[in-house]
């Protein structure tokens, strides 16, 4: 285990979901740390509670009970002003849907991480989003809309967005979900550089084969951490067996 | 463990998910369109009660008063004189039938009963003329309009109802009036009206010869025309026999005809109807159809925003049906279907909304009009089947109208555009902003002229109701008074003074031709100005007891009151209202001076100038008092005023009885303080104040739901873009900022645009409404702050709420 402070440690936390009538227990006693430079894939079957896990991790919700600490800070007594900057300045999100805004170039959308950061001059920003486009290999399509891109292209513009504001970690759900094969493919092998190049990574996905891309692999049922281990064939085919 | 499928379909929105047919609807376009035409149907009944609603007559529109008017004097009334009754009535090939009316009252006996009656004088004549035929009986009979021809009457029908009870016997009775006995021949039915409607009786007129050349133009003149004539016609051919007139004139008088500006036209009965009983102030009808349109304009502009939106959403609904199978007749008749039920609800709510309104309009128009003295409006205000098929109608084309403008607009993006693209449309939501704030500022514009125009009748009707009145009506009593035709005003008084002086808490009393606020009786006359003697003026002329200026608390100014001499003996002799004064000696000193050019008349003192009724008097250019004694007419009714320490009703029964015992035979039509009668003038100006303060509140409702709704659904919508910003680590501040700045944009195009809109409308009603000048600085404060907040709050709650519940569930597959 790596002694510097993790970037990412989470103690006992549960969420509880409470509709009209019923309550969803989505997770329950969560124990996670992750150290700068680990790339986590969490698996587990639909409804287990990985999204919620990720939205948690990344200031999207509150969890219901539980210790949260970012980089050693606690965020449980942050306002939203001060949830936004943490999100800003540590978590880069990627989702399987991408969640580009249509209304926005390919350009501006990736910019947006800057412009909220704040104080950063126009140029700067510009040629900083020109460069993660440019080794996300999108540079070509900075004046195109969304809706003008392939789902593959669309992900890597997602991806730059979720780089440029270099954060502490990269949260990924089902990252690969709405590609093909090939373009997934390609998509995991630009996060397995990043990897390489000390990024922190926390994905999501449904995949095994994908899922062995990441040195650490977590599995989720029921909202609990069942087991939690390096990647190795063995453990990819246990997690086989026991599904 | 399963791959996913990745097939993914944009969700659709709450709105549009499929489902029953009442989900897919908006209550806001429907309450804001519905609330519109309601009250554009209300204010179709009041236009349509006054101005379309044909009179209760054959071809109406063939009915025209005649005027001869001296327009230079301000002598602008619409009578005529006996002699141009004479000339126009029977050598003109475009007039088929004419009638001649007065107005009279007094008591009436009918089987030994007393009661007091109001109603018509006429030449028979005047029924052919109207044409409407009678009830009962028949017409006035031709013998009836000549000398030595029979007394005849014609029953108004609620008098026949109440008296006698609708008996058809009523034919062939007597009944006294005005020591004369007259045969009743018919009765009139329900809705007839002449000038004054509410009459109960119209008596014959018999115009002697010698009255051929009376120029006295006091008497109500009504043609009808002949077929194929026009009112343009009859006008040409009048001012024909208005040349031949001055030519006949002596030389002096046809001097002083063409000075004076002296005109014979004519103008369509209805119109002048109207024009008399909006009491001067047929802009009123103007401005509540322009509020009307205003408000139609606020609601289209919304509900066409508001369902530009939905229709954008609605898109997608259609395009997942259309990949489900649907074929385009399906989807047509989804959408028919959707369009008729707004229709249906929209048109349910309009009839309802503009029902309740019209009776809101009847009952404060009515309760304006009636007073101590009631007023019966010739014009019914109903929300009848023309204004219930204008609004059904209006909910029709409106809805349609909207609905098919949205669909085009957003049928330009592809239909199948939702589905083929993950992130939504591109390009064409640029243009769809512009229009949604095009439209935002629209409906502020609207708001900003209303809430103006609201604020500018509120401060005419301020300014009309705060002025100074120039005399004390606190502890004044002014009672009407009939006496027996062989008294005169003098005799009358001489009788009646003296006892009502030792009626206990009676301080002081008088008589006058003229008192403020009754506008029952009133006193004219064309004087020459003695500066100008090419001048003469419309003035009110007013015989007045001694004790008149001192009873109802007007200020001598300078100069004395009238002498015994003058009261007892009739020595001519003027006092002048300030104003008048001003008018014709400018600053010289006025005392000693005279009036009259034959018989010159001095001029005693000066009053202060007395406000007549709650507006002022455009045509006339003041008043001018002269001793009862020195008046030459024979009047059998006037005004007594008394100043009381109290008012109670003790007091008023004593004054009664006094008044019928000092002077056998006297009656008293009504007995009111004058604080009432000041009272209820102001009510008709506080109803139009209140119908425009309703109108204008509906207007920033309507814009302020239509704003909530505007951004409510703009900010549901996008909760997609919010929340995926904010993960991105935007602040819910500047969230907030993103979502304003476009409430901002249409608050600075709409305010500036409506304030400009308003200051012009300022300006061309400038000359119609009273004390209504330019820019007002706290009152257009006022209006820019009223919009600016509720505005802003309108705007910012449905961003509160979107913000509130958690965006994190946007972000999940499927969430758009
Ligand atoms: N907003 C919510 N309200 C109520 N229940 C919720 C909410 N969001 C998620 N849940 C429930 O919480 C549980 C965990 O959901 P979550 O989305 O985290 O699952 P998941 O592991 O990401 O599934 P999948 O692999 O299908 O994406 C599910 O049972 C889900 O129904
Ligand atoms: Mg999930």
């Amino acid at each position: 285990m790596n002694e510097a402070a993790p970037v990412i440690d989470v103690r006992g936390l549960t969420k509880v979901y409470r509709t009209e009538e019923v309550e969803t227990h989505a997770l329950t006693g969560i124990e996670l740390s992750i150290q700068p430079g680990e790339y986590i894939a969490a698996m587990g079957p639909s409804g287990c509670g990985k999204t919620t896990l990720l939205s948690i991790l990344g200031l999207l919700e509150t969890p219901s009970g539980g210790e949260y600490q970012i980089s050693g800070t606690p965020v449980e007594t942050l306002n939203a002003g001060e949830r936004a900057r943490m999100r800003n300045r540590h978590i880069g999100f990627v989702f399987q849907a991408f969640n580009l805004i249509g209304d926005l170039t390919v350009e501006e959308n990736v910019e947006l991480p800057l412009i909220y950061r704040g104080g950063i001059p126009r140029n700067n920003r510009r040629e900083r989003v020109r460069a993660v486009l440019d080794e996300m290999g999108m540079s070509h399509r900075l004046r195109h809309y969304p809706g003008q891109l392939s789902g593959g292209q669309q992900q890597r513009v997602a991806i730059a967005r979720a780089l440029v504001g270099e954060p502490s970690i990269l949260l990924a759900d089902e990252p690969t979900g709405n590609l093909d094969s090939k373009s997934g493919e390609a998509v995991m092998e630009l996060l397995a550089g990043l990897h390489e190049r000390g990024a922190t990574i926390f994905m999501v996905t449904h995949d095994p084969h994908y899922a062995h891309f990441a040195k650490r692999l977590i599995r989720l049922i029921d909202g609990q951490i069942v087991d939690d281990a390096e990647t190795s064939e063995t453990t990819f085919e246990a997690g086989l067996a026991t599904h | 463990m399963q791959k996913t499928s990745s097939v993914h379909i944009p969700d659709p929105s709450p709105v549009d998910r499929p489902g029953g047919l009442f989900r897919r609807l908006s209550p806001a376009t429907i309450l804001m369109l519905a609330l519109a035409l309601g009250s554009a149907g209300a204010a179709f009944s009041v236009l349509d009660g006054f101005l379309w609603r044909p009179l209760p007559y054959p071809h109406p529109r063939r009915l025209a008063m005649i005027r001869e008017r001296l327009l230079k004097t301000g002598l602008l009334g619409s009578d005529v004189s006996y002699q141009a009754y004479h000339g126009i009535a029977a050598n003109l090939p475009a007039i088929r039938a004419a009638g001649l009316l007065d107005m009279t009252g007094g008591l009436a006996t009918f089987h030994g009963i007393k009661h007091f009656v109001f109603g018509g004088v006429t030449t028979p004549s005047l029924f052919r003329a109207l044409g409407a035929p009678p009830e009962l009986g028949h017409w006035l009979s031709r013998a009836s309009g000549r000398p030595g021809g029979p007394n005849e009457a014609v029953l108004g029908y609620g008098f026949w109802k109440s008296v006698f009870g609708g008996s058809t016997h009523v034919i062939g009775q007597t009944f006294g009036f005005e020591s004369a006995r007259w045969r009743i021949v018919g009765v009139m039915p329900k809705a007839f009206y002449t000038i004054y409607p509410g009459a109960d009786f119209w008596l014959s007129r018999k115009l002697a010869p010698t009255q051929l050349r009376d120029t006295n133009i006091n008497h109500s003149m009504i043609v009808r025309l002949a077929k194929g004539e026009t009112l343009r016609k009859l006008d040409s051919a009048l001012a024909l026999y208005r040349n031949r007139l001055v030519a006949r004139m002596s030389p002096p008088a046809r001097q002083h005809a063409i000075e004076d500006g002296l005109t014979v036209n004519a103008i369509g009965l209805h119109r002048h109807l109207v024009k008399l009983y909006l009491g001067g102030h047929p802009e009123f009808l103007l401005i509540l159809a322009l509020i009307a349109l205003v408000l139609l304009v606020i609601a289209t502009a919304n509900s066409l925003n508001l369902e530009l939106v939905r229709a954008r959403h609605h898109a997608s609904d259609l395009a997942i049906r259309r990949a489900m199978g649907a074929s385009t007749s399906d989807l047509f008749r989804l959408l028919l279907g959707e369009s008729l039920l707004t229709v249906l609800l929209v048109a349910t709510g309009a009839l309802t909304a503009g029902t309740l309104l019209t009776g809101l309009f009847q009952a404060l128009i009515r309760s304006a009009l009636s007073g101590p003295v009631t007023v019966h409006l010739p014009f019914q205000i109903r929300f009848g089947e023309t204004a219930a098929l204008f609004t059904a109608t209006g909910s029709l084309l409106l809805v349609c109208g909207i609905f098919a403008a949205a669909r085009a607009y957003t049928g330009r993006e592809s239909l199948l555009a939702p589905l083929l693209h993950e992130a939504g449309a591109h390009g064409t939501a640029k243009s769809a902003r512009l229009l949604r704030r095009g439209f935002g500022s629209l409906q502020i514009i609207m708001a900003t002229l209303l809430l103006m125009i609201g604020l500018l009748l509120t401060q005419s009707l301020l300014g009309i109701l705060g002025r100074p009145l120039h005399f004390h009506p606190e502890n004044r009593l002014e009672a009407m008074v009939l006496w027996p035709r062989k008294l005169n005003a003098t005799r009358f008084w001489k009788e009646a003074a003296p006892a009502l002086k030792t009626v206990p808490g009676v301080q002081s009393a008088a008589l006058g031709m003229m008192v403020p606020f009754n506008t029952l009786m009133s006193s004219h006359s064309v004087i020459r100005a003695p500066s100008a003697p090419h001048e003469s003026l419309y003035v009110h002329a007013i015989p007045v007891s001694g004790g008149y200026f001192q009873t109802l608390g007007i200020r001598l100014l300078t100069g004395r009151g009238f002498s015994i001499a003058e009261k007892r003996q009739g020595a001519p002799a003027f006092i002048l209202g300030a104003r008048l004064a001003s008018r014709f000696f400018h600053h010289t000193r006025i005392v000693g001076q005279t009036l009259g050019q034959k018989h010159p008349v001095p001029i005693v003192g000066v009053v202060s100038s007395v406000a007549w009724q709650a507006t002022p008097e455009k045509n006339i250019a003041g008043t001018l008092y002269f001793p009862l004694g020195t008046n030459h007419f024979h009047t059998t009714a006037s005004n007594v005023i008394l100043h009381v320490r109290a008012m109670t009703s003790h007091l008023e029964q004593r004054i009664r009885s006094t008044l019928e015992r000092a002077v056998p035979g006297v009656a008293i039509t009504h007995l009111v303080s004058l604080t009432t009668l000041v009272h209820e003038s102001d009510r008709l100006f506080e109803s139009l104040a209140e119908i425009t303060g309703a109108f204008a509140l509906v207007a920033l409702f309507l814009t302020l739901s239509g704003i909530y709704a505007l951004t409510a659904q703009n900010s549901l919508n996008r909760r997609q873009e919010y929340a995926i910003r904010s993960a991105l680590g935007a602040t819910p501040a500047s969230l907030s900022h993103l979502v304003l700045t476009e409430t901002v944009w249409m608050l600075g195009v709409g305010l500036a645009a409506g304030f400009a809109l308003s200051l012009l409308l300022t300006h061309l009603l400038a000359g119609a409404l009273y004390g209504v000048g330019g820019i007002n600085g706290p009152a257009d404060l006022a209006g820019v702050l009223i919009i600016l907040s509720t505005t802003l709050i309108a705007s910012w709650i449905p961003v509160r709420h979107a913000f509130r519940a958690g965006l994190a569930g946007e972000l999940r597959p499927g969430a758009a």
